[in-house]
């Protein structure tokens, strides 16, 4: 088994300079006899499905991003209209808002932002006498430290809130800070400040997952069943957990490989499901149109309706292969043909106009590119294409990097020092393709190394443009698509697809993102060496998306963690 | 002076409420001069950062002449109005980082830049503390709120990248800005319920609560989670500084500000930073605060100046794909433009008397882009303007051309200049020890 550890350290490891062997999930580990332990080597593993000690990274805490904040007050208090202004997400880190969230600090003007708005979600509650009453259950009576109709309510409300049932000393302890303000007012008064103290605790803004000592093992902690669920409903749903999970977690019915799939499957089943995950794959593929600029001298077409129709049909198709479809993703993803489209896009993608509804409705429709054509799977839909581009032109190298990167899981190094990195422009009076274009930047020794991993690969989307149209010339020269990965060539992006669907890490590497986003960090080289494993199992039950959230959850590392230090 | 220009309506605002003491710096609390504090203390300083993103036009910035005797370039013209306290600092650089924007904006704003590990997949940040932090940390308690982040163009430089201004050290220990006028007026003058006194219960029996929540938790978390923990008790205490001062008194002159809806096409620039300027003047004039940044755009912003009928977006504008030079004229409108709204900001200040002087006396106020020529991301001539006399400290409207010194060194100035202790500033490369002298009183 150390082979696996010593492997793992491989997969994780950047391509450094972009000289050496590069590997991301090292598809092709020659067999033979695992390496030597160095010095320092952990003992051997303990048999599966045990992990040996160290095997836990520990947890990151979690702020709620600003969407999950968002949707937890509407659940807990049925509060849909915001009014708050909220600290904005933290930079995206590794691709995915949770994972930044699992690094920031919290500003004095973010901890300002949560006061307010804990005040004003409270507020539109407790100053309306039907929908306070509705709340609390009771109605308070008598001193505020001895009623049991407000201990009653911060017991219930508060384990909605933190996501765990409140110990007898947080009750007393808000009981006790309530007594001491009663020069606020009646008892209404007191509940709604204990109310905005709840949502504005650090129990409610941070997802803590300290876990418990395991009976089974002392190498580890379980989670408890509470941030079990917790880690489950903000995975599938992007939301505080509901009764009904937190009840799950309170029969101890999540420790159950059984139990906790009953839960997986309810909520895989419900449309915040289908809201959430199309969300993690719209975040995993970085389709952001809302923020697409694009040369109108160039793109006559492009508009804000065409970005906001991309937008949706990448939408839709997502959810359509996850959902409705389920079928194997990954294929979907590369060589699927089925999508939606309306009239903004029939020009975009050169079909008749009465492939869609026609104006003034923007109906979507769904729609099967030809099996001929030169549409192949998600990656060339035009929100992909659109925003793996430039204002005025494509990007090879982006298209490139985004498929070593967030397909394969490989990291490339940002540009040395010193170099400039703006697209090397076209000597004055020479029209030239943009493959011309790189191939004078890949003269550079310190630029080829990197550059002759990503510009190849994004070669082969080269027949599409800017905003994703398919184009047959460039420059006034026929659209040259061919290129290679690792040797494996292909000549335009259909071929480019069929490589990536053949390559056995770009499934790997879906794993490895549902992975990351669930825990909100990334795999540790111990994690990465069992990731064959749970790729594996995926792979075998052909890919379907709501299968691998079932493997995921079902998985050791989503139920376990190290002792934190 | 312009005074009139600024003059509006007075009308009595208390903030909060029970309090007696007077501000903004009363005439009552200063000694016969005008010069300090009755009590002896002297007049506070203020010490400001302004930032742009993606620079200018080296060449049409730095101004001809040097020393007190120089000219307005045609980049500077805007500041005309203020040129006796504006010194510009020509020939910085960055030193010893790759050449982007994240190295630019750290090497301009703190004076180090600190990478990301690779398989970490993001950017850097600055390798240490903002020269707006280090002064809210040595001021804390002296004011309601140790420092106050202003935002006037929200365009991204993208999700991927923190645009903020104020660091409070390496990571991503970052404080984002405010860009709703409202928003920045209801937190420093006001409660939004008509009854005070009650609002300001609420929130002290819930810092109350969630201070022992957060408390109880610490000891549960590892080291690096019980950091964070940490920091957010530091907003707890700097929102409960904020409540105790409030019985401070403010005669704010200025009405409460509306926001405009703007889409991000089309933002309300100009009206914002008039807004916003003019609050801010409002809360140093009252001390509400010492320590402000004043983000005009985000570092490589994608801010689109609608105003001058540029439709390309501001990084589009400096990095033309087209490969020519011709979107460099428009970025040398932008560069007047974003001097222009700066003027206005100075301008205020300037005619917002303190004492025997203004606030502009008062203070120093620094301004700064992540890049000279954008275009090239360039780390060399990155513009660099000390804005104020620091009540005496800086001689101010003095043009100093640097051989080639780090922006540390400019940023150390500032700090210096507002009586902060300061032993060195800036990593690696950038490392200074001596600010610089000949800007020096």
């Amino acid at each position: 088994m150390s082979g696996r550890v010593v492997q793992a350290v491989v997969f994780l490891g950047a391509i450094a300079s972009c000289t050496g062997v590069i590997d991301g999930d090292a598809p092709n580990t020659p067999p033979g006899d695992p390496p030597a332990d160095p010095p320092g080597t952990p003992p051997k593993d303990p048999p599966r499905p045990l992990l040996p000690a160290g095997a836990w990274p520990a947890p990151a805490m979690r702020r709620l991003t600003q969407i999950q904040y968002k949707n937890s007050i509407r659940d807990l208090l049925g509060v849909t209209d915001p009014l708050m202004s909220l600290e904005a997400d933290p930079v995206i880190l590794n691709g995915f808002a949770n994972m930044g969230s699992s690094d920031v600090t919290t500003s004095p003007f973010g901890v300002y932002q949560y006061d307010e708005a804990a005040l004003d979600a409270a507020a539109m509650i407790f100053g309306d006498a039907t929908k306070k009453r509705a709340l609390v259950g009771c109605d308070p009576a008598g001193p505020v430290a001895s009623d049991p109709c407000v201990a009653k309510y911060l017991a219930a409300f508060g384990r909605r809130a933190w996501r765990r049932p409140l110990t007898p000393d947080e009750v007393t302890r808000y009981q006790m800070g309530m007594a001491a303000r009663t020069d606020l007012g009646d008892s209404w008064k007191l509940l709604e400040m204990a109310t905005a103290a709840l949502l504005e605790s650090p129990n409610f803004l941070y997802l803590v997952e300290a876990g418990e000592p395991d009976p089974a093992n002392p190498a580890r902690r379980r989670l408890t069943d509470y941030e079990v669920a917790a880690r489950l409903s903000y995975l599938i749903w992007d939301t505080t957990p509901d009764l009904a999970l937190l009840d799950a977690a309170a029969r101890g019915d999540l420790r159950t490989d059984a139990g906790l799939k009953t839960q997986v499957d309810r909520l895989v089943a419900h449309r915040n499901a289908r809201t959430a995950i199309t969300a993690f794959l719209i975040e995993w593929l970085d389709i952001h149109t809302d923020e697409l600029v694009k040369d109108r001298k160039v793109f006559p077409l492009f508009n804000t309706s065409i970005a906001g129709a991309m937008n949706i049909e990448a939408t839709r198709r997502l959810a359509d292969m996850v959902f409705d479809r389920d079928v194997d993703f990954v294929t979907q993803l590369l060589q699927g043909r089925e999508t939606f489209i309306n009239r903004y896009l029939t020009k975009l993608y050169g079909l008749p106009d009465t492939a869609a509804p026609p104006p003034p409705t923007a109906n979507f429709v769904p729609y099967t590119f030809p099996a001929d054509g030169p549409r192949s799977g998600f990656l060339t839909s035009a929100a992909f294409l659109a925003t793996k581009a430039r204002p005025a032109e494509t990007s090879p190298t982006l298209r490139g990097i985004f498929i070593r990167e967030r397909m394969l899981c490989q990291v490339i190094p940002p540009p040395p020092p010193d170099v400039d990195t703006s697209f090397p422009p076209s000597m004055p009076g020479v029209v030239e393709t943009n493959r011309q274009r790189l191939e004078r930047h890949r003269t550079s020794p310190s630029c080829a190394g990197c550059h002759s991993l990503m510009d190849p690969l994004g070669f082969g989307l080269e027949e599409f443009d800017g905003i994703g149209s398919h184009r047959m010339m460039e420059a006034g020269k026929p659209v040259d698509a061919s290129g290679e990965l690792d040797g494996a060539a292909f000549k335009d992006a259909r071929g480019l697809m069929a490589v990536l669907r053949a390559d056995k890490r770009t499934s790997a590497c879906v794993t490895r993102q549902l992975y990351r986003y669930a825990l909100g960090r990334m795999e540790d080289t111990f994690e990465g060496g069992r990731m064959p494993d749970l790729t594996g199992d995926w792979n075998s039950s052909g890919n379907r998306f709501k299968a691998l959230i079932n493997n995921l959850t079902q998985s050791e590392s989503f139920r376990f963690v190290m002792e934190v230090k | 002076m312009a005074v009139s220009k600024f003059a509006l309506p007075r009308r009595t605002f208390l903030r909060g409420v029970g309090g007696t003491l007077g501000l903004p710096i009363l005439d009552a609390m200063l000694n016969g001069n005008g010069t300090a504090l009755a009590a002896g203390a002297p007049l506070p300083k203020r010490l400001g950062v302004f930032f742009w993103g993606l620079g200018n036009r080296p060449l049409q910035w730095r101004p001809a002449g040097t020393g007190p005797d120089w000219a307005l370039s045609e980049e500077l013209a805007p500041l005309a109005n203020v040129k006796s306290y504006v010194s510009v600092v020509s020939g910085l650089e960055i030193k010893g980082y790759a050449k982007g924007h994240h190295e630019g904006r750290a090497g301009s704003l703190t004076g180090g830049y600190s990478p990301m590990p690779a398989e970490n997949g993001a950017y850097g940040s600055p390798a240490g503390p903002s020269i707006d932090q280090i002064a809210a940390r040595a001021w804390t308690g002296k004011t309601p709120f140790s420092s106050v982040e202003i935002g006037i163009s929200e365009s991204g430089p993208g999700r991927k990248v923190v645009g903020s201004t104020a660091w409070r050290g390496p990571g991503r220990s970052y404080i984002p800005a405010e860009f709703s006028p409202r928003g920045l007026f209801n937190r420093l003058f006001a409660f939004k319920s008509p009854d005070g006194a009650k609002q300001l219960g609420m929130k002290k029996g819930i810092l109350d609560l969630v201070t022992k929540d957060a408390a109880a938790l610490r000891p549960r978390l590892g080291s690096k989670d019980r950091a964070r923990l940490d920091g957010h008790l530091d907003g707890f205490r700097d929102l409960e500084r904020s409540l105790d001062f409030s019985g401070v008194q403010c005669n704010v002159s200025v009405a409460a500000p509306t926001d405009s809806t703007g889409i991000l096409t089309k933002e309300p620039l100009e009206e914002r930073n008039k807004q916003m300027a003019d609050i801010l003047a409002m809360a140093l004039s009252c001390d509400l605060t010492r320590s402000f940044t004043y983000q005009w755009s985000n570092m490589q912003a994608y801010t689109i100046y609608w105003q001058l009928g540029i439709n390309d977006n501001h990084h589009t504008l400096t990095h033309d794909d087209r490969g020519t030079n011709f979107q460099f004229e428009n970025v040398n409108k932008v560069t007047i433009f974003i001097m222009t709204q700066f003027a206005y900001l100075l301008e205020r200040l300037k005619a917002t008397p303190e004492g025997a002087g203004n606030l502009l006396d008062n203070s120093c106020i620094y301004a700064t882009s992540e890049h000279g020529n954008a275009s090239s991301h360039s780390l060399t001539e990155i513009p660099a303007l000390i804005c104020g006399k620091a009540g005496g400290a800086l001689k101010a409207g003095v043009h100093y051309v640097s051989p080639k010194e780090s922006t540390a060194k400019a940023l150390l100035t500032c700090m210096r200049a507002v009586g902060l202790t300061v032993p060195s500033y800036g990593s690696d490369n950038n490392t200074v020890t001596d600010d610089i002298g000949a800007l020096r009183a």
